[in-house]
């Protein structure tokens, strides 16, 4: 060994731990090596700040999933209006993964109704046509299959303005009625790429229950995101990563853009949801500015070291 | 001769075709197929007429029909197919009691006017101007009252019994929202109803007899038909009832003959006839009477009037009238060339022309070819096409184009190009239309909120169905819109979405001759890469 390749060495063993320890995420230099903690027996509500599931079909992945948070009657009381809040945006089949996973919202619905819910709604304000959207994306004859109401969600005078308290760019919003009426609020969004926000999860899954979107993307849309997060926060929030569209999103042209990958991620904190997810999409939380302005602003914890987690694999 | 069944029959299919045309044109949860939309506009004569010159199918041959039922019986089309005459109907029955049916008198035929207006038209149609039809058209002015007037209040109603059941927790209907009010089409459709409504109350079908260039052309058919209506002489007693009945002021009772060019076969003399003296008659079995026909003379002169004061009277008015079509005709001529709009000057941030729905193959064949009946206005689900005022020059006035301030173009929608009745929308499939380009999108980096406020926005690209508009990487870890209008079909979503106001920073520049875009690419052609293969651990 030269003096030189010395010198290259030590830099290089430098900034390794350099970058380990700036990110401070020691565990994960490791974890990938690590076997999966075995998915642990049905705990009572709160033990788990987040689940996540892998290898399965997705109404399967979710039965676990919720399973393992002590089951749906944790969230929903009997006799409580629901609304579950997929991502239904784009008129484009089951396939292209812009839209979240029929099977999945269907699931949803029916738990739902297990723990005694006495009305599931289900609803976006889409960006395409609505109608077409609940149809080609097949969550409409999902929903109603399981008995839940797919609500039209396509006229502002369904929409109810609301102050944001401590709002840095977002004060007002229009939010969609049944949100503030129902008791429940389970957010579904579907894991995908987004070209103007990088990745679309639970906190830009809110997009679709407010009226004038254009308002948030004229007016930093990463602040506005973070802003609203805070002002109804889901009591649960159910991340679809079975099909992951990684390009072109977050309408993707072709299914070809979506990729199997077969996971979920179960929170009630959509900050935490939404980092474990960015790590599933192969991004660091933190590059996700609404994910770390949420974060800083006390919405929720996207780091993933000081969360309970509970990983199963199927 | 007793055939008071006629009038019978001529009401319940007049009924029924209003009803359904009038529906096919408020309807927004599409509720006819594509079959019945066919069906019900199969026979209106000028779309029909217009679908043949263009592409001379079955399909689009309804015209022919009407002409040989015309052949056979006169004018049946102007009192059972026709939406407006059964319009005009419905306001002659609602303002029934506000008239005197003995001033209802035999009137002079208005034959310079009609005539003239015919030629004209025909002549402006030679010379590829369609602006008389889109202006006089029946079926296109009603269509144009039943979309601007009609569906908003349509719309209201739905919304109002929605709202309705959605106290009682019922979502089976939805909200539609009127987009925009296309004020110019809105305004003309009112005051086209306010005229024609005075018109009718007053007048019957003065609008049928002497402006209508359907009726004038059904009328010079209907000389010459097989069947027509005639008095039995031997019945009539003179007592002026059919007179009093009579639509169309057809009927001279002085010399017992009905000006059958002008009748629109209502048949509403037949039942007034106490005597049963009104029917149809075989014209080759009455020879006699086919001395009388000249074309568009009236066979029965006026001699209720002294003969001096009804020159006196009818001169003056038919000069004007000429002037009046000489002059329209000497200023017409002038905005003849469809070239002229073209060049006009345009702030940035918007189209040089206005970009036409795909199926209308160019500026020039949508605009030759509309007649502004506003029925695509009304089956669009996005709301995007509208009627404009100018845009596409003076004589294409209100003819609609793709606004994308109001909406954008659905991507998988084909709508328009299937109800169209005229042939300006040309029928296309989904497929052809994923490449069929009808502009293509520009983008101004000067407007764009990501370089003007530095903030993430890429709403354009969101909603971008091709990934003809891409967001690349900018500064401070931003991104920017870059379009490949190689790959744009110019369906205008990104237009729409762009948030900046008052000047889009993406627009959608019109192409006068649509053309065929480069599919979209496959996304691992594009990237050269393999698909990222999913981890198999869990990454944290």
């Amino acid at each position: 060994m030269n003096r030189r390749d010395f010198f290259k060495r030590s830099f290089l063993t430098g900034v390794a731990v350099g970058t380990a320890l700036a990110f401070g995420d020691f565990k994960k230099v490791f974890g990938n090596s690590l076997p999966p903690k075995p998915a642990g027996p049905a705990s009572p509500s709160g033990t788990y700040d987040l689940v996540a599931v892998k290898g399965g079909e997705p109404a399967q992945m979710f039965d676990k999933a919720i399973e393992s948070l002590g089951g749906m009657k944790h969230f929903v009381k009997k006799g409580q209006t629901v609304v579950v809040k997929p991502n239904i945006g784009w008129d484009v089949p089951p396939d292209h993964a812009a839209n979240t996973n029929p099977d999945l919202v269907k699931r949803i619905v029916e738990q739902c109704y297990t723990a005694g819910a006495k009305t599931v709604y289900v609803f976006d304000n889409t960006c395409d046509e609505w109608d077409k959207c609940y149809e080609n994306s097949g969550i409409g004859a999902a929903v109603k299959a399981a008995g839940g109401k797919m609500v039209p969600a396509n006229s502002e005078s369904n929409y109810k303005e609301v102050t944001i308290k401590n709002g840095k760019k977002l004060k007002t919003a229009k939010v969609h009625e049944l949100i503030l009426s129902s008791d429940v609020f389970i957010n579904v969004p579907v894991l995908k790429n987004h070209q103007g926000t990088t990745v679309s999860l639970s906190m830009k899954n809110h997009m679709g229950i407010v009226w004038d979107r254009r308002f948030w993307h004229k007016n930093d849309l990463h602040q506005c995101i973070a802003d609203f997060a805070a002002f109804r926060k889901p009591d649960l929030n159910v991340i679809d990563g079975y099909r992951v569209l990684q390009k072109r999103g977050p309408r993707g042209v072709t299914a070809d853009d979506a990729v199997l990958t077969r996971s979920l991620i179960l929170s009630r904190d959509c900050v935490a949801a939404d980092a474990a997810a960015a790590k599933i999409f192969g991004i660091e939380p933190d590059s996700v500015p609404h994910i770390k302005l949420a974060h800083e602003a006390g919405v929720g914890n996207m780091d993933l070291t000081k969360l309970n987690i509970n990983r199963i694999k199927i | 001769m007793n055939q008071n069944y006629l009038k019978k029959l001529r009401v319940i299919l007049s009924l029924v075709f209003f009803a359904l045309t009038f529906f096919l044109f408020i309807d927004f949860a599409a509720f006819f197929s594509l079959r019945m939309i066919r069906a019900i506009l199969y026979l209106q004569f000028i779309p029909s007429l217009l679908g043949f010159l263009h592409l001379a199918t079955v399909g689009a041959a309804g015209f022919i029909v009407v002409l040989l039922v015309t052949v056979l019986f006169g004018r049946v089309y102007c009192s059972t197919v026709c939406p407006l005459g059964t319009l005009q109907d419905l306001f002659i029955r609602a303002t029934s009691r506000t008239r005197n049916p003995k001033k209802n008198k035999f009137k002079k035929p208005q034959t310079i006017l009609r005539l003239s207006i015919l030629g004209l038209l025909v002549a402006f149609i030679l010379f590829r101007n369609i602006v008389l039809v889109n202006l006089l058209d029946p079926f296109s002015l009603s269509g144009k009252i039943f979309s601007n007037l009609v569906r908003p209040v349509y719309y209201g109603g739905n919304n109002l019994l929605r709202n309705l059941l959605k106290l009682m927790d019922n979502y089976s209907l939805y909200p539609v929202t009127v987009k925009s009010v296309a004020l110019p089409a809105v305004i003309f459709s009112g005051a086209f109803l306010l005229i024609i409504g005075i018109l009718s109350a007053r007048r019957g079908r003065w609008y049928c007899n002497a402006i209508c260039p359907v009726g004038t052309a059904l009328g010079m058919v209907s000389k010459f038909s097989v069947f027509r209506l005639g008095i039995d002489k031997s019945a009539c007693t003179s007592c002026g009832f059919c007179v009093r009945a009579c639509k169309s002021n057809c009927i001279d009772i002085k010399t017992k003959q009905i000006d059958f060019s002008r009748c629109v076969a209502c048949y509403n003399c037949i039942g007034a006839c106490t005597e049963q003296g009104i029917g149809y008659q075989n014209q080759f079995q009455h020879q006699t009477s086919l001395i009388n026909i000249r074309l568009f003379k009236s066979t029965a002169p006026d001699r209720s009037r002294p003969v001096s004061a009804n020159q006196s009277g009818s001169i003056p008015r038919r000069k004007f009238f000429e002037a009046t079509i000489a002059g329209s005709a000497g200023i017409a001529g002038l905005l003849i060339s469809t070239e002229a709009f073209a060049k006009k000057k345009k702030p940035k941030g918007t189209s040089d022309h206005p970009v036409t729905p795909p199926g209308s193959v160019s500026l020039w064949h949508f605009t030759e070819k509309c007649t502004a009946c506003h029925l695509c206005v009304s089956a669009c689900p996005t709301h995007v096409l509208q009627p404009t005022l100018f845009e596409y020059g003076l004589t294409g006035m209100l003819q609609p184009k793709m606004n994308y301030w109001v909406s954008y173009c659905n991507h998988e929608c084909v709508k328009c190009s299937q109800v169209c009745p005229s042939g300006a929308i040309l029928p296309i499939t989904v497929k052809e239309k994923d490449t069929l380009q009808v502009g293509y999108a520009w983008f101004s980096r000067h407007n764009c909120i990501v370089n003007t406020k530095h903030t993430a926005c890429g709403a354009c690209s969101e909603h971008c169905p091709t990934k003809a508009v891409q967001m690349v990487p900018f500064i401070d870890n931003l991104t920017i819109p870059v379009v490949d209008e190689k790959i744009c079909i110019g369906c205008g979503a990104c237009e729409y979405a762009c948030p900046t106001k008052p000047v889009k920073a993406i627009f959608v520049e019109s192409n006068p001759y649509h053309l065929v875009a480069r599919k979209p690419k496959k996304h691992v052609e594009e990237e050269g890469e393999q698909k990222k293969k999913p981890v198999e651990d869990f990454p944290f």
